[in-house]
């Protein structure tokens, strides 16, 4: 081996090294070929089956369908089509689909699993031969390799796994799946991996979603981006884009309810690709986001850069990786590289503020921004380069007004940075909006007499404006410098990734205005909502459609044998504010799901941080840790013949209509926010749920309440 | 992991014998000496513990000791995936109960049906009898047959309370009305066997004396006058189900509460097993697992429906994913490598250790050999091909103009570019192949002569191996002359002859691996299962020895290993509580089959010969009919054109079960003689074995002489 002492050995060096420590001193013949690893070129290694099975997995051919969870992006199934000027764009996109961010997905996922070196370094199937199990199944086959030598470290056996599943490079150093930063895995267990699903789905604000949501979102609207290849590919952002710029309601009744479908069909083809992913919604009257405002401190806007007004997740940075990438483009790139060195990691609204801050302005920018832009959509596949929030500019004669440097001039309104022309919409606006109480008003008038709803007209249409905003960098006929954001205009809106949060949060307000006016229909429920093959009245009810909104949702499953007696939840932080704003007031509740059928009467108690609660612990006002109860009524001892109260079938049968057995488990649900309320004023932050059981004369009560799982929501 | 409770073995084998109070316990690995073990079945030790085996077969006064089967509980849990003993004082668990265990009540439930039973009559009935198949004791009619069942009702014994020990005898089971024969000639039966717990909580069961007798008393009786079918006779043979119930205390309730077994057993009690060191041909361990593979999904990765780069699962609880394998096209795994020494030697050697119990060297002339110049020469049959580096790669060329037409080769870069080649040496494949092809395959039962191998082998129009008596030699209804190999096994052997096995030595450093046959490991549940099951008949079945062709029937398996039981006939543990224990009071025992809900105490046995020792003196060997189904061109005496000469060829049965010729001590030196001197293969001889069973000699693995197997233990009278 020809290393270089001083330098780091190559990964394919180090997993040479792990498996030859690991056999020293065996004799195993591996059919000839003894240690095989070393013996063997890369290439051979690749190809070769010892005594029938494959040391390193094939490259995975499967179809397109699989392509998030394990599709070499390389090998597209679906690549015999027109439109081959896009396929520089597309090579480019998916050369950094490699390398994005931290978040580092290799390009052949699960290849180092399914290799036989894998398996039997593992002891796994059909290696496994040392750890027969009971005498269920046959012993295993082969023992564990390297025969006859030393067990390697999962860490290790991890290592050359991953070493494969990059592509067996012969001298690359794959990245340490055990470094800092590093996310991108699937195995990952959080929250939402958590084995008990209630039935809906659940959109969350998009603060609260975890890294491994977030990742995943990114993951799955990338997968919708790479389809922008073939446009006639409903299922591509640009189709979806398309869709809404063609045929969006806007102005009258249908605003809501067409708009609703539109995210429930883009929802779902998300799904299609992880069917864990669920649209967040953008709450743009959180004071987290500034009212949309620049601080007063910053004058010199956008000099230095601004807070956020645009949510984290949706924004721009750069990274290593992309230096990297652009630095392979050739030695004229080196002083934008130092520039862009400067402002590494710092998360920016847009892209003009990126380009501002890190001073690459005039020819410059012109000449090296598009290639860099490309770099910071692969970083980020939910930021969008149209997209200039907040900038409006001093306009004459359709020009902008310049400075002597020739730098267009903010608008200024009280010493701010004004957002835009006129007032952005405050969490007491969408108070008062749900105040009113007609879908004429609410939600837009009918055929006849068409009229914007006020849902519509102001916290709708602003938000668009202004994050679309004005582009200082415009140029006449580049396509790449237009005069505004595409959110501003309605034909454009439906290309930014920032549209879906929006939308989403306009469908939770409608949601939250139907639950509050539950008789408000609009004129025609069965008008056909265009392009979408739904009518209104199928848009009219969330649940049906298997979503509900929370702000955050926290599922404890339940597996005892004896039945719940006492239930202590982990605790749950929560934001206090949620429940103390001037705007829409928090709400907590809490769900008993799938709770069997009790034969005797009881009562569950509620209180919150009582951890030491029991059956003599009071239930009443003064308590200010009871939260209130749910009452069980049992079915009381059978009256019928064998099998009349027996638990029924997990599952009805396709063809059972009848309404549920009279032993189906049952749901049960308690509203608590007046108890966490109470907690938030005195600057408690998080809360416990304890649970205590209760028959109907005060005695406990064991071995009746069996839930499948208890779950918490704020919403 | 579920908690299970599991006794094991699966099914226990005891054998018959004539000492009152004399015997060893079952061996629990492939060619193993039985144990020895004290009056109450504790097994003897060793110094470290370890168990002793036993050399010695008959009592001090020449009576044929017992073989006993025992039982043992083991746990399986999260802490124990590979499953251990479970001990009194455990903590266990029942139905939302927990404990610390305090006894186990075996019960078991032993009868023999075989009078009462269908006329064996070879294959007629493996797929259900026809309503007019003639029974046993045809003039018996009416309720007079149900006393044609021995009938000593369910024993338990119990491991923490004395007495340890219940007998299946006469007028020892007050309240149950037994059903015994009446007085019998030449031996009447009082007893199918007892039980006893030893100190380590397992159970041990005996089956009977060896007796076997006829009720008929007019002239010339008691006579025998057929192998397998003779009316009026009983003998002590028997099976049943063996179940336990775990008793323990439940801390928090208070009270005592009960929990049956998850998986219980099944007990057989066989003839003698005189060479208890040589294999058959095919175990019945070999006959089981090739059913599970085909039929259970015992081993997807061997023989599946193609999916073999992944473990197939298939839920074998689940009847209907169980079905649905079952109807889906199956294969088997070209890519599977058997191992040479556990899964190929030992079908190669035994026949050659036939040698010891046959004079087989008389008819064929160094076959079977496994030394130089043998078919079988082990240093040349366990070397699989192997890729070998050509030093000087400029050599192939030469190479290649040498043998063209055979070599294999494949180009190798290494890292630095440089090519190599490497060259694939076979050299003994012609040997594994020429075995290969002289097997006698599926569908090839009643043929004699090879037809289908390639005529470039010597072996083609040879006889087809092995040469033994098949289920059906008998009659040519149903025929099944000859034997074959399972399924499992030829698939085994075909991938060895081309190549794609491993030789566990060279590649996993095994360097202990006995001289030949299977390692013998017993410490994990499924080793104890298989092997006490390698040391049973496997085949050929007409009817068998300890068991008959039912075991090839999956339907009464609950899943591989465990006989389905009608649990009418053991106890269970209800609800769980002691009190709410539901009273085990057993129905009549059924004169007919109820295979779907179980089988019934003497439902194995009940197929096999009656009285057990006309069939085991006259399956020696058998003159073969192989022309039969010439039977248009077949002229005995002529010699007209076109007709040829009736040809029967004697076939042996079964030498390691029933020895044919043994070298017997002849003063200082061994001569080859009769096993079965004196005892003609005639129903009178038949007769003499009903007496003779008992004097005759056992087969040691002892090197006396400089012969591998020699005779002890024969009474001189």
């Amino acid at each position: 081996m020809n290393l270089d002492q001083n330098s780091e050995p190559s990964s394919y060096e180090k997993v040479k090294q792990i498996l030859d420590k690991a056999a020293e001193g065996t004799t195993a013949d591996y059919q000839g070929y003894k240690n095989f690893w070393s013996s063997l070129s890369l290439d051979k290694l690749q190809e070769i089956s010892i005594y029938g099975v494959r040391m390193i997995a094939p490259i995975d051919e499967s179809d397109c369908g699989d392509m998030l969870l394990s599709k070499p992006p390389e090998s597209s199934c679906c690549s015999s089509h027109e439109d081959e000027e896009k396929e520089d764009e597309i090579d480019m996109l998916e050369k950094g689909w490699e390398r994005i961010d931290g978040l580092s997905k290799p390009p052949y996922p699960g290849r180092g699993a399914a290799s036989g070196l894998i398996k039997g370094l593992r002891g796994e199937f059909p290696f496994d031969g040392n750890s027969f199990q009971g005498d269920e199944n046959r012993e295993g086959h082969f023992p564990r390799l390297p025969w006859g030598g030393k067990e390697v470290s999962e860490k290790d056996i991890q290592f050359i796994s991953d070493w494969i599943d990059y592509g067996c490079s012969p001298d690359d150093n794959i990245p340490d799946r055990h470094g800092a930063g590093h996310k991108g895995k699937y195995q990952i267990n959080l929250q939402l991996t958590d084995a008990y699903k209630p039935r809906l789905k659940q959109r969350k604000n998009l603060k609260s979603l975890t890294e491994e949501e977030i990742y995943r979102l990114r993951c799955a609207t990338l997968e919708l981006k790479k389809l922008n290849k073939w446009p006639r590919d409903r299922r591509s952002l640009y189709s979806w884009g398309k869709l809404h710029g063609n045929v969006c309601e806007h102005g009258w009744e249908q605003f809501l309810t067409w708009h609703r479908m539109f995210l429930y069909e883009f929802e779902q083809t998300l799904q299609d690709f992880d069917e864990t992913v669920t649209l967040p919604y953008w709450d743009w009257t959180d004071p987290d986001y500034n009212n949309g405002a620049i601080p007063k401190e910053n004058k010199e806007f956008p000099k230095k850069p601004i807070s956020s007004i645009i949510p984290e997740i949706y924004r721009c940075w750069i990274n290593d990786v992309a230096i990297e990438n652009l630095s392979k483009l050739g030695d004229e790139w080196k002083p934008v590289l130092e520039k862009l060195e400067k402002i590494k990691g710092i998360k920016f609204n847009s892209g003009v503020e990126l380009f501002y801050m890190a001073d690459i302005e005039g020819d410059e920018y012109y000449k090296f921004s598009p290639k860099i832009i490309e770099q910071l959509e692969l970083i980020n596949p939910l930021w969008y380069p149209l997209r200039y929030p907040g900038m409006f500019y001093q306009m004459n004669n359709g020009k902008f007004v310049r400075d002597k440097n020739g730098d267009p001039i903010p608008i200024l309104k009280n010493g701010l940075q004004n957002p835009f022309h006129h007032h952005y919409p405050t969490a007491e606006d969408v108070v008062k909006i749900l105040q009113v109480d007609n879908w004429r008003d609410f939600a837009g008038g009918p055929e006849y007499n068409q009229s914007f709803g006020v849902l519509d007209m102001d916290p709708h249409n602003t938000i668009h404006i202004w994050v679309g905003g004005y582009n200082k960098n415009f140029q006449e006929g580049n396509e790449l410098e237009p005069f505004n954001g595409d959110m501003l205009a309605n034909l454009t809106a439906g290309f930014d990734p920032i549209f879906w949060p929006h939308h989403v949060y306009i469908d939770r307000l409608f949601s939250i205005w139907q639950r509050n006016n539950p008789n408000q229909l609009p004129y025609n429920v069965n008008g056909a909502l265009a392009g979408l093959g739904y009518s209104v009245r199928d848009a009219l009810n969330i649940e049906q459609l298997g979503y509900e909104y929370a702000h955050a949702g926290h599922v404890f499953q339940i597996e005892h044998p004896k039945g719940v007696s006492v239930f202590k939840s982990d605790y749950i932080n929560f934001d206090a504010r949620l429940y103390q704003t001037q705007g829409l007031k928090g709400k907590v509740e809490l769900r008993l799901h799938e709770v069997v059928q009790p034969e005797n009467s009881f009562v569950v108690r509620v209180f919150l941080n009582s951890p030491d609660a029991d059956m003599f612990t009071p239930a009443t006002e003064e308590n200010k840790f009871y939260a209130g109860c749910i009452f069980f009524w049992g079915h009381g001892r059978c009256v019928g013949g064998p099998g009349h109260c027996a638990p029924p079938p997990e599952n009805k049968r396709d063809n059972d209509k009848r309404p549920p057995n009279h032993n189906a488990r049952r749901n049960y649900r308690l509203d608590i926010t007046e108890a966490v309320q109470r907690l938030s004023q005195e600057g408690v932050d998080e809360f416990q749920v304890n649970l205590v059981v209760v028959g109907p004369d005060g005695s406990d009560c064991e071995n009746g309440f069996f839930p499948k799982a208890i779950e918490v929501v704020e919403s | 992991m579920k908690l299970t409770y599991k006794i094991h073995p699966a099914i226990g084998i005891a054998r018959v014998g004539d000492s009152p109070d004399e015997f060893y316990l079952s061996p629990e690995s492939s060619e193993g000496l039985p144990i020895a073990c004290d009056k109450q079945g504790n097994a003897t030790l060793d110094n470290e513990g370890k168990e002793v085996t036993t050399s010695t077969f008959k009592d001090n006064d020449g009576r044929v000791k017992r073989q006993a089967a025992r039982f043992r509980i083991y746990v399986y849990d999260d802490k124990n995936p590979q499953g251990r003993e479970l001990k009194i004082g455990d903590q266990v668990e029942g139905i939302t109960s927990k404990g610390t265990l305090v006894d186990i009540e075996w019960t078991v439930y032993l009868a023999n049906k075989k009078s009462s039973w269908f006329e064996f009559k070879e294959l007629e009935g493996e797929h259900g009898y026809a309503p007019d198949h003639p029974r046993r004791n045809a003039d018996i009619q009416g309720q007079a047959r149900q006393k044609l069942i021995i009938d000593p009702g369910p024993q338990t014994v119990k491991c923490s309370e004395e007495p340890r020990t219940a007998q299946f005898a006469r007028g020892e089971n007050s309240g149950y009305a037994q059903s015994f024969p009446p007085k019998l000639e030449p031996y009447s039966i009082e007893t199918l066997g007892e039980l006893k717990t030893d100190d380590n909580n397992r159970l041990i069961v005996l089956g009977g004396y060896g007796n076997s007798g006829s009720f008929k008393n007019d002239f010339g009786q008691p006579m025998i006058s057929n192998f397998a079918n003779n009316d009026g006779w009983f003998d002590d043979i028997a099976d049943g189900p063996v179940m336990a119930i775990l008793k323990f205390w439940d801390e928090v309730d208070a009270e005592m509460r009960v929990i049956q077994v998850h998986d219980p057993a099944w007990v057989i009690v066989g003839n003698p097993n005189y060479a208890p060191q040589l294999s058959n041909l095919v175990t019945l361990d070999d006959c089981l697992y090739d059913l599970y593979v085909r039929e259970f999904a015992y081993d997807t990765y061997l023989y599946g429906t193609g999916k073999f780069e992944s473990r197939e699962e298939v839920d074998i609880s689940d009847p209907k994913a169980l079905d649905l394998w079952r109807a889906t096209e199956k294969q088997w795994n070209s890519n599977y490598y058997p191992m040479f020494f556990k899964e190929i030697w030992p079908i190669l050697v035994r026949p050659y250790k036939m040698q010891w119990v046959t004079d087989f060297l008389a008819i064929s002339n160094d076959a079977h050999e496994i030394g130089p110049r043998g078919d079988f020469d082990k240093r040349k049959v366990m070397l699989p091909p192997k890729w070998v580096l050509l030093e000087d790669p400029a050599k192939i060329t030469e190479l290649l103009g040498q043998e063209e037409s055979k070599l294999r080769f494949k180009k190798v870069k290494d890292d630095k570019g440089n090519e190599s080649i490497y060259i694939l040496e076979d050299p003994y494949r012609e040997i594994r192949q020429f075995v290969y092809y002289a097997l006698r395959h599926g569908g090839e039962e009643n043929d004699f002569l090879n037809w289908t191998a390639d005529p470039k082998y010597l072996i083609y129009g040879k006889r087809l191996m092995p040469l033994l008596c098949g289920d059906n030699p008998l009659s040519n209804t149903l025929p099944s002359k000859f034997f074959r190999l399972t399924d499992t096994q030829l698939f085994l052997l075909k991938q060895w002859a081309d190549g794609k096995f491993i030789n566990e030595m060279e590649e996993f450093g095994q360097k202990d691996l006995p001289e030949d046959a299977k390692t013998t490991r017993v410490d994990k549940g499924l080793e104890i299962d298989r092997g006490v099951l390698a040391n049973v008949l496997g085949g050929s079945f007409c009817p068998g020895g300890e068991v008959g062709w039912i075991v090839r029937n999956r339907a009464i398996y609950e899943k591989p290993y465990r006989i389905k039981q009608n649990t009418d006939f053991v106890p269970n543990s209800g609800s769980g509580r002691l009190s709410g224990k539901n009273a085990f009071m057993p129905p009549a025992l059924s004169l007919d089959d109820n295979i779907e809900k179980g089988l019934e105490p003497g439902d194995v046995t009940k197929r096999n010969a009656l009285p057990w020792q006309a069939d085991f003196n006259e399956c020696a060997t058998q003159m073969i009919d192989v022309t039969y189904r010439e039977w248009n061109k077949v002229y005995d005496s002529g010699n007209d054109p076109g007709t040829i000469d009736r040809k029967v060829v004697e076939t042996l049965w079964w030498p390691s079960h029933r020895p044919m010729q043994v070298y017997r001590k002849d003063g200082d030196s061994f001569k080859q003689e009769d096993w079965a001197k004196g005892i003609p293969q005639t129903y009178e001889g038949d007769f003499k074995m009903v007496s003779e069973w008992k004097r005759l000699g056992f087969l040691l693995k002892n090197g006396a002489g400089g012969l591998e197997f020699t005779e002890v233990e024969r009474n001189e009278d």
